[in-house]
C-alpha cells in the first residue's frame, strides 16, 4: 500500500474530522434553558390565584405566565420531563385536578397535550379552559408569586430564556395563523367525522401539534431505511427472478419452436400440436409463441409466408395483437401494431391507416413503415394523407425495410408536392439514389423552397443527376444562398460545367472563401482539360496560392 | 441583538436550504425514474438494423485529442475503427504531446503527411501537418499535428478538418460503446418540430475491468475506494440527474468524455472557448444561448445508455486535481455566462437551470462548510440542541444513501450491467461509506477549487496522470 503524503489540506481535513467526531462522541453538556414546569389552569382572562389555590388546597406556588392568547398558571420547576410528568399526576391526585401536564420552557420542544377540559370558574361563570398549545411560544412573566428557592429558580431562567420564537414555522406563518389552522382542522373533524374516526382524528392533530418537528425527520429517518431495505430486497429478487424468468423462457421456447417446427413441415397435425403446446394460455407464453414465430418469419421462406400467419390466427395470437394495438399504452400499441404488420397483415390494414399520424413519434413512425411492409404496390401513397412529420430516422427505416423486402420502386416525383418537408426531402433523396431523370422540371421548381435542407437536395440532385439544364438556375440562387449550399453548387459546376462557368469559378478563387475556393479549384481542375489549364495558370497569381490548392484536391484522400 | 438576529437568519437559511435541496433532488429523482422507463422502453423497440447499413446515415467525425498518450493510443483508435456504423470518420489530434505518440501511430498504421488546406473558421493554435493512411483499410483515419494549445484547442482543430455534419467530442484512452454512434445520432434524426444541437451519454467507469484491444470484455466494479465511490456518484449524476434535466430541456453540461455536437451550430458559436478548463459545460451553454439569439427552437438531448466507459482517478492526488479542475470550470461557465442567471428570456436555462447551478451546484459546498462552521461554533459555546442535531445528522446520511441506493437500482433495473451479485453488494456497502469518507474530500477539493478561482486566480489544467487500463489475464 502506497504512504499517503500529508499534505497540508489534508491534514486539516483529517482534523476538522477529527474533531466532529470528538464533538459527536463525547457532546459537551448544553447550558441551554431546559425546565418543565405544571400548568394548573389557563384563561383567556386572568384568574385569582389565591382562590384558584384555596379551592383546589394547592400549597405550591403558582406563578403566571402570559402568553399571545392565554393567562397559564404553572407550578414547579423539574429539570426532567419525566420528574414533572410524575409530579403532575401526584398533584392530580392530591388536588383533584384533571388535565393538568407538563410544560417545557424551552422553545422548540412540543409535549403531549391532554385532553381538553372545561373547568367552571363558579364565581366568575366563565369557562376556565385548560388550554392545549404547541409549546414554543414566548412566555413573559406578569406575575412574580415566588415562595421558595426552586421557583426563584426557575424564574431566573424563565427570565434568561431567549425571549423570541424561533420556531421557523411559526415566525413564517405567524403563531395566530397556526393555532386558527389548527382550531380550524379541529372544528372540521367535529362536524365531519363520526365520533369513533373523531377521536383519532384529533389525536393525530393533537400530535402533530404537540411533538416537536423532530420527530417528523425520524419519521422520515425511517422511511428511508425502509426504502433501502426495500431496495435490497428488491436487488436481490430481481436477480433471481430474472434468472428464473430467463430460464423459463429458454425452456418453453425450445419446446415451441419444436413443437412448431414439426407442424410446419408436416411432421404432426394440428391437433398433436395444440396437445404438445403447453400453458399458452399464459401471457408470458404467448409472448414466447410470438417471438418463435417472429424468429420462423425471418428464417423460413416460400410456403411458410402463408403457414406462419395461419398458426398466428389458430392460437389466438391475432386477437392478443389487436388489443395490443388498441392499448392507449404507445409501447403495446406498437407490439400490436408490429405483430398484425408481420405475422397477420390482414388484419394490420385498418390499424396502421388509424395510426399513420399518430400525435406519438414512436406509434407514428412504426406505423409508417408498417404501411410500406402492407402496401408492396405502392408503399409510399400513406404520404397523400400524411399530416404528421415523417422523421430523418423513420426515412432511414422506410429505405431499409423497401430494399429489404424489393418492393418496387415508386415515381416520387409524385409526392414531391407533399405539404411535409420531410416527405419532398425524401423524396428528393429517393430521386438521387434510383437516378429518376424524368423528374427533373419538378425538381427545378423547388429550387425555390424557403427550405435550406429542400433546395441542397435539389442543387445535389441537379449534380448527380447532371442535369444541365439547372445549371443556370443554381448559378442564379449562388448569391443569396447558404454556404453548405454555394458549396454544393460549385460541386454541381465539376460535372455540368463548361466554359462559360470558368469565370464564375475564378470570382469564388479570388474571393478569399477557403472553404468555396478549395471547391472551386476542384470542379476547374477536374471539369476538363481546359478547365484545369486554366486553373494552372491562375498559378502566376502567387496571393492565390493556386499549387498549394491543387496538392490538396488531387490527393484523393481529401 | 445583532448576533440574535443574525444566528436567527442564518440558520433559517440553512433549513430553507436544506430543504430546498433535498426536495430539488427528490424532484430530479423522481423525473428521471419516468424518462429512464420511457428511455427503456424505448430501447426495446427501436432498431438500429437500418442505420447500420444505410447509404444516408449522417456523416460523423469523431475528434479524440491527444497528449501524451503512448501507451494507449494504438490500442484506442483500434477500438475506434470498430465502431458500428457505416459512415464515420475519425480525427485523433496530437496536441504538441512531449513523447512519441505521433511517431507510434504514423508508424503502426502506415501514416503519411498530406498537403493540407485548413479553414480557420474557428480560432486555434497553429496546425503543423495532417496526416492520412496510405493503406485503404485505414481510410477514415485523420491524425492532426500541432502545437499545444489544450484540450478546446485541440477539438477546435479536429472541428476544422471534420467533414461529417455532427463530430463527437471524446478522450482519446475512453472505450466507447460500438453502438454508442447509432445511439447518438438517433435524436438528431428524429426529432421535426426542434433541432437537437448536442447530445450526451453516460459515462462509466472502467477500472477494473477487462479490456482488450480497446474493447471491453468484462465489466466490474473497482477494486479501490475511490473508483468505487466515484462509480457511485456517476450513477446519481447521469441517472438521477442528467436525464432529468433532459427532460425538462434544462441541461447546460455534456462530458467532454462523450458528447456529439451539430458542427455547424459549434462553428457559428466560434467553438470550444479555450480559455477555460470547463470548455464542455461553456460550450453547450453558449450554443443554448445562440439558438436563444437566433430564435430557433432547439433542443439538448440525452442518452442514458452507457455509451462510454473511462479510467477514473485512484489517487487522491489526481483525483483532487479533477473535482479541482471541475469546479472551477464551473463557476467560469457560470461567470461567463451570467447574464442568463434569471433571465426569462432564456427560458428554463435561465430561470431554473442555471440558478440550479449557482446556488446547488456552485455554492452548495460552500454554504455546507459555512453550517458545519457554525455548528462547531455554537457546539464550542454550549447551546446546540443536541437532539435535533442527531436527528438531523442521522436524516441527512440516510437520505444520501437511499438516494444512491436508488442510483444503483435504476442503474441495475435498466442495464443490468453488474451481473455479479457480490458487485451489487459491493457497490451498496460503499454507498453506505461514502458519505462518512468521500464526500468530505470532494467538499474539501470543491472549496479549494473555489479558493483557487477566486483567490489564486488558477486556470490551467493541472496534471492527469493516467495509467491505462488493466490488461486482460491470459
Amino acid at each position: 500500500m502506497k504512504a499517503v503524503k500529508f499534505t497540508t489540506g489534508k491534514l486539516i481535513t483529517y482534523i476538522l474530522c477529527l474533531i466532529c467526531a470528538i464533538d459527536l462522541a463525547f457532546p459537551i453538556e448544553s447550558h441551554g434553558i431546559q425546565h418543565f414546569v405544571i400548568q394548573v389552569a389557563a384563561s383567556k382572562t386572568p384568574i385569582d390565584i389565591q382562590q384558584f389555590s384555596k379551592r383546589y388546597k394547592i400549597t405550591d406556588s403558582i406563578i403566571e405566565l402570559k402568553t399571545a392568547d392565554r393567562y397559564r398558571y404553572v407550578i414547579g420547576n423539574f429539570e426532567t420531563l419525566r420528574a414533572a410528568d410524575q409530579f403532575a399526576r401526584q398533584f392530580a391526585i392530591r388536588t383533584g385536578i384533571s388535565g393538568i401536564f407538563p410544560r417545557k420552557l424551552d422553545e422548540n420542544l412540543e409535549i403531549a397535550v391532554s385532553e381538553q377540559k372545561k373547568y367552571p370558574d363558579k364565581q366568575s361563570q366563565k369557562p376556565l379552559v385548560i388550554a392545549r398549545t404547541i409549546d414554543s411560544i414566548p412566555l413573559k412573566i406578569e406575575n412574580t408569586k415566588i415562595n421558595n428557592q426552586n421557583i426563584n429558580n426557575g424564574k431566573k431562567e424563565l427570565k434568561n430564556q431567549r425571549n423570541k420564537n424561533t420556531n421557523f414555522i411559526f415566525r413564517f406563518l405567524g403563531t395566530n395563523n397556526v393555532y386558527e389552522f389548527k382550531n380550524d382542522l379541529i372544528v372540521y373533524g367535529n362536524k365531519h367525522f363520526s365520533l369513533y374516526f373523531r377521536k383519532f382524528y384529533i389525536r393525530i392533530i393533537e400530535k402533530t401539534y404537540s411533538y416537536p418537528i423532530i420527530a417528523l425527520f425520524i419519521l422520515l429517518i425511517f422511511f428511508f431505511i425502509f426504502n433501502v431495505i426495500l431496495i435490497l430486497l428488491i436487488l436481490y429478487f430481481t436477480n433471481y427472478y430474472k434468472n428464473k424468468r430467463d430460464r423459463y423462457i429458454r425452456i418453453y421456447r425450445n419446446l415451441y419452436e419444436e413443437v412448431l417446427r414439426s407442424y410446419l413441415f408436416d411432421e404432426i397435425d394440428w391437433k398433436k400440436t395444440t396437445l404438445k403446446l403447453k400453458k399458452i394460455r399464459k401471457p408470458l407464453n404467448r409472448k414466447i409463441l410470438i417471438s418463435v414465430l417472429f424468429n420462423f418469419q425471418d428464417n423460413l421462406r416460400g410456403e411458410m409466408d402463408n403457414r406462419i400467419p395461419e398458426i398466428f390466427v389458430k392460437l389466438e395470437l391475432n386477437k392478443d395483437a389487436r388489443n395490443k394495438a388498441k392499448s392507449s399504452f404507445y409501447y403495446n400499441q406498437i407490439e400490436g401494431m408490429r405483430e398484425l404488420t408481420n405475422l397477420y397483415p390482414q388484419g394490420a390494414f385498418a390499424v396502421v391507416k388509424h395510426f399513420i399520424n399518430a400525435p406519438n413519434d414512436l406509434v407514428r413512425a412504426d406505423a409508417q413503415t408498417s404501411y410500406i411492409r402492407l402496401h408492396p404496390d405502392k408503399p409510399f401513397d400513406f404520404f397523400k394523407t400524411l399530416t404528421s412529420p415523417f422523421t430523418r430516422w423513420t426515412q432511414i427505416t422506410a429505405f431499409y425495410l423497401f430494399r429489404l423486402h424489393e418492393l418496387q420502386v415508386p415515381s416520387f416525383v409524385d409526392y414531391l408536392h407533399s405539404e411535409q418537408t420531410n416527405v419532398r426531402n425524401f423524396c428528393l433523396r429517393m430521386i438521387i439514389y434510383f437516378q429518376q431523370l424524368e423528374n427533373a422540371t419538378e425538381i427545378f421548381k423547388l429550387l425555390k423552397s424557403p427550405v435550406e435542407t429542400t433546395r441542397f437536395l435539389c442543387i445535389k440532385a441537379i449534380n448527380e443527376l447532371w442535369l444541365f439544364d439547372g445549371k443556370e438556375l443554381i448559378k442564379n440562387i449562388y448569391p443569396e444562398e447558404t454556404e453548405k449550399n454555394k458549396l454544393e453548387i460549385i460541386k454541381a459546376l465539376k460535372n455540368i460545367g463548361n466554359a462559360d462557368d470558368f469565370d464564375f469559378l475564378e470570382s469564388i478563387i479570388f474571393s478569399g472563401f477557403v472553404t468555396l475556393k478549395i471547391e472551386a479549384c476542384r470542379s476547374l481542375y477536374f471539369m476538363n482539360d481546359e478547365s484545369r489549364e486554366r486553373l494552372i495558370q491562375l498559378r502566376q497569381n502567387a496571393e492565390l496560392e493556386i499549387d498549394k490548392y491543387i496538392d490538396h484536391i488531387t490527393d484523393s484522400r481529401n | 441583538m445583532f448576533v440574535e438576529i443574525f444566528r436567527t437568519v442564518f440558520e433559517d437559511f440553512i433549513l430553507i436550504y436544506a430543504i430546498s435541496i433535498f426536495s430539488l433532488y427528490l424532484w430530479l429523482a423522481i423525473v428521471s425514474a419516468i424518462e429512464l422507463r420511457r428511455n427503456i422502453y424505448e430501447g426495446k423497440i427501436t432498431k438500429y438494423d437500418a442505420i447500420i447499413s444505410s447509404p444516408f446515415a449522417p456523416m460523423i467525425t469523431v475528434v479524440a485529442p491527444a497528449y501524451n498518450e503512448t501507451i494507449t493510443i494504438i490500442e484506442n483508435i483500434k477500438a475506434l475503427q470498430s465502431l458500428y456504423y457505416p459512415n464515420y470518420e475519425i480525427v485523433v489530434v496530437n496536441d504538441g504531446s512531449k513523447d512519441d505518440t505521433l511517431e507510434k501511430t504514423i508508424k503502426a498504421f502506415d501514416l503519411e503527411k498530406l498537403p493540407f488546406v485548413i479553414d480557420y473558421k474557428i480560432p486555434c493554435k497553429e496546425i503543423i501537418g495532417v496526416y492520412k493512411s496510405k493503406k485503404k483499410a485505414y481510410n477514415n483515419l485523420t491524425i492532426i499535428d500541432k502545437l499545444n494549445g489544450g484540450k478546446a484547442d485541440a477539438l477546435n482543430s479536429g472541428i476544422l478538418i471534420a467533414k461529417g455534419d455532427y463530430f463527437i467530442s471524446i478522450d482519446v484512452d475512453s472505450i466507447i460503446d460500438p453502438y454508442a454512434l447509432q445511439k447518438l445520432i438517433k435524436p438528431f434524426s428524429e426529432e421535426t418540430d426542434r433541432k437537437v444541437i448536442a447530445t450526451g451519454g453516460v459515462i462509466r467507469i472502467a477500472n477494473s475491468c477487462k479490456i482488450e484491444d480497446g474493447q471491453l470484455i468484462e465489466i466490474n466494479v473497482p477494486d479501490k475506494f475511490l473508483p468505487l465511490c466515484q462509480v457511485i456518484e456517476y450513477n446519481r449524476a447521469f441517472l438521477m440527474g442528467r436525464l432529468a434535466w433532459s427532460r425538462l430541456d434544462g441541461l447546460l453540461l455534456i462530458s467532454g468524455a462523450l458528447g456529439m455536437f451539430d458542427k455547424e451550430i459549434v462553428i457559428a458559436c466560434g467553438g470550444y472557448y479555450t480559455k477555460t478548463v470547463g470548455e464542455d459545460m461553456e460550450l453547450v451553454v453558449r450554443m443554448r444561448k445562440y439558438m436563444v439569439k437566433k430564435k430557433l427552437k432547439y433542443k439538448v438531448a440525452y442518452i442514458p445508455d452507457p455509451l462510454c466507459w473511462t479510467e477514473a482517478p485512484s489517487s487522491l492526488k489526481v483525483l483532487g486535481s479533477q473535482r479541482n479542475r471541475w469546479t472551477r470550470g464551473t463557476i467560469d461557465t457560470l461567470f461567463l455566462h451570467w447574464n442568463i442567471f434569471f433571465n426569462p428570456k432564456y427560458g428554463f436555462m435561465g430561470m431554473v437551470s442555471h440558478p440550479f447551478w449557482v446556488f446547488f451546484e456552485w455554492l452548495a459546498p460552500i454554504i455546507e462548510i459555512l453550517g458545519i462552521l457554525y455548528f462547531i461554533a455554537i457546539a464550542i459555546l454550549g447551546e446546540p440542541n443536541w437532539p435535533f442535531f442527531y436527528v438531523m445528522l442521522f436524516f441527512v446520511y440516510f437520505f444520501s444513501i437511499t438516494f444512491s441506493t436508488y442510483a444503483i437500482l435504476f442503474d441495475h433495473l435498466a442495464y443490468h450491467r453488474y451481473k455479479k451479485k457480490r458487485m451489487i453488494f459491493k457497490l451498496i456497502m460503499t454507498a453506505w461509506i461514502e458519505p462518512i469518507f468521500f464526500h468530505p474530500l470532494v467538499l474539501y477539493w470543491a472549496l479549494r477549487g473555489n479558493f483557487d478561482y477566486f483567490i489564486r486566480r488558477k486556470k490551467a489544467w493541472g496534471n492527469m496522470t493516467r495509467v491505462g487500463f488493466a490488461k486482460p489475464n491470459i
